[in-house]
């Protein structure tokens, strides 16, 4: 069985990796309002919370937001990075930087999918937020593919690659196709590399590769095909 | 930058605390200190490199990073008790504030880690001993508390409504943290499990026998051990005593592929730097196309570096690489 296929079977493929991956963000810290007032702390395994205070905001870990915000006992205060300016200029960053990603939160995309499907009437210009979403996560998709495209090759088999800059959602989504590449590429590269020894003698191995600004590349033409549930749409 | 968004949202703290409660008004005032900030409006927030999540053992405690403030304190820390009169947990408004775990939190941090870790290693690593016991038990108290104030508030009968929906929400939150917890958990031991089925062969031949050994906890041991017994029982009873005796055997090294395999250390892994190895520089050991050849791979913390697990082990095991998605 080979390392991708093993992969799948460990981790029960991309829908329950997405889903892991917003359970893991739930943990991060919002600031909510709450609309009730309540003297006594809530113990908490991460943390004592409370007292809450009507009209107060406080920082509370993102699923403790959300199970007030079901019981509709407070307002979330959606993050910076969620307002429109910031996004606007984030796009605009991003679309003049033809190689290089922008840095943005790590979690983001699970957050905002998280946010503006539980709490969108929290959420203001909620339209504009989702577009601007929308379009920030496509043009640095494009651009990904692109300099993946651009950077692994044949040459680089057996090398090491940098994917600074992106987010974990967006590591989670290329990692089966990036992994299951470069895990053929070494293979066939050891088997190719062999045999031209005996032929020929030593062939020119490949090195680690510079640093690269974006992440590199998949051979692959395509981010794969979300099978299964995949992030919340921004668009519903 | 660094300097600069301490400050101002220090500001909007104090004009929360001067009895500016109202939240858009507190949200005008942010964005009025951003505006004060420079030219460029919506500058505050900057990202310095990778900013850590709150998994990321190896944030720096003061100073440079951006979220937090002057004390070099993040948003939960106790250093402004005393100057917020409500609660410490909003003693700064920061939206993305580090995640400043104290010892339960850390707790938390840790069961995360091993569970990435685990999920991704081509091979069993150790099983985390302290981590899931300390888990194990903070879930039984919490539990356990539940458990008793449930039953107190049954005898307690009469008591006013308001403490009674106090009451229910502080379990409602209580028993949601339980359940997510001990999903993670649950995930961890299931992944292990996983593994342990699939390479059963192997960790009871041999090679594996160190992996067994030191890896391995008890009652795992005890499972690898049995499952594969049950397995051979069944492949026997099944079809392998209707075969020729030659054919029977599942530990057969001489066929061109080999009924057990070895983990596949080879397979390449995502992972984060905690911890850069010393210098910042890790010699690989390339050994593309069958030579050994050295090499330097520079790495700085927050940076996610994919290679080869080979390489990466050592600094897994020694929890400076994180692996990851």
């Amino acid at each position: 069985m080979d390392a991708s296929e093993e992969n799948e079977v460990l981790l029960g493929g991309p829908a329950v990796r997405y889903l892991e991956l917003e359970h893991v963000a739930m943990e991060q810290l919002v600031v909510m309002v709450p609309n009730f007032s309540m003297a006594e702390q809530v113990h908490l395994i991460c943390g004592d919370y409370g007292p809450f205070e009507a009209g107060i905001p406080m920082q509370v870990p993102l699923w403790l937001a959300l199970s007030l915000k079901k019981l509709k006992k407070c307002r979330i205060a959606p993050p910076f990075w969620m307002e429109v300016p910031w996004l606007a200029r984030k796009l605009e960053e991003e679309q003049r930087e033809k190689n290089l990603l922008q840095t943005m939160p790590p979690a983001f995309l699970e957050l905002s999918s998280v946010l503006l499907h539980c709490a969108p009437d929290d959420i203001p210009h909620l339209r504009r937020v989702r577009f601007l979403l929308e379009d920030i996560t496509n043009v640095r998709a494009n651009k990904l593919r692109a300099t993946m495209r651009r950077n692994i090759t044949a040459d680089t088999a057996g090398a090491v690659f940098k994917f600074n800059d992106l987010s974990r959602m967006e590591i989670a989504r290329i990692q089966p196709s990036v992994l299951e590449i470069l895990n053929s590429l070494h293979a066939l590269s050891s088997g190719v590399a062999v045999s031209r020894e005996q032929n020929t003698g030593p062939s020119s191995s490949p090195g680690v590769t510079a640093p690269a600004p974006v992440g590199p590349a998949a051979a692959s033409t395509d981010f794969p095909a979300p099978r299964g549930r995949d992030l919340r749409r921004f668009r519903s | 930058m660094d300097e600069g968004s301490g400050a101002p949202r220090r500001s909007v703290l104090d004009d929360l605390l001067s009895g500016d409660q109202d939240f858009a008004r507190v949200r005008q005032a942010e964005q009025r200190n951003r505006r004060r900030q420079g030219q460029n409006e919506i500058d505050v927030p900057q990202f310095h490199g990778r900013p850590g999540d709150f998994l990321d053992a190896t944030r720096p405690n003061s100073g440079t990073y951006p979220y937090t403030n002057d004390n070099g304190h993040g948003v939960r820390a106790g250093a402004d008790e005393k100057d917020a009169p409500y609660s410490s947990n909003y003693s700064l408004l920061t939206q993305d504030a580090v995640f400043q775990p104290d010892e339960a939190c850390e707790d938390i941090a840790s069961l995360y880690r091993a569970l990435w870790n685990e999920q991704y290693a081509p091979e069993l690593l150790p099983f985390a001993t302290d981590v899931t016991h300390d888990m194990h038990e903070l879930l039984e108290y919490q539990e356990q508390l539940l458990d008793d104030e449930l039953h107190e508030t049954d005898g307690a009968g009469q008591r006013d409504a308001e403490a009674v929906s106090f009451a229910q929400l502080s379990r409602l939150l209580r028993r949601t943290e339980l359940e997510r917890l001990r999903y993670v958990l649950r995930a961890y031991h299931r992944v292990r499990l996983r593994k342990i089925e699939r390479t059963a062969p192997f960790l009871l031949s041999s090679a594996g026998a160190h992996t067994l050994a030191t890896r391995l906890s008890e009652p795992e041991r005890d499972f690898a051990t049995s499952y594969l017994t049950l397995l051979e029982q069944h492949l026997t009873s099944s079809f392998l005593q209707l075969l020729p005796e030659r054919l029977r055997a599942l530990d057969d090294k001489d066929d061109t592929v080999a009924m057990i395999a070895p983990p596949h250390i080879d397979a390449y892994v995502f992972c984060r730097v905690l911890e850069p190895p010393p210098g910042g520089v890790l010699r690989l050991n390339n050994d593309a196309g069958g030579r050994e050849e050295i090499q330097e791979l520079r790495m700085s913390t927050n940076e996610i570096i994919c290679m080869r697990y080979r390489s990466a082990a050592p600094l897994v095991l020694a929890k400076q690489l994180q692996l990851i998605f």
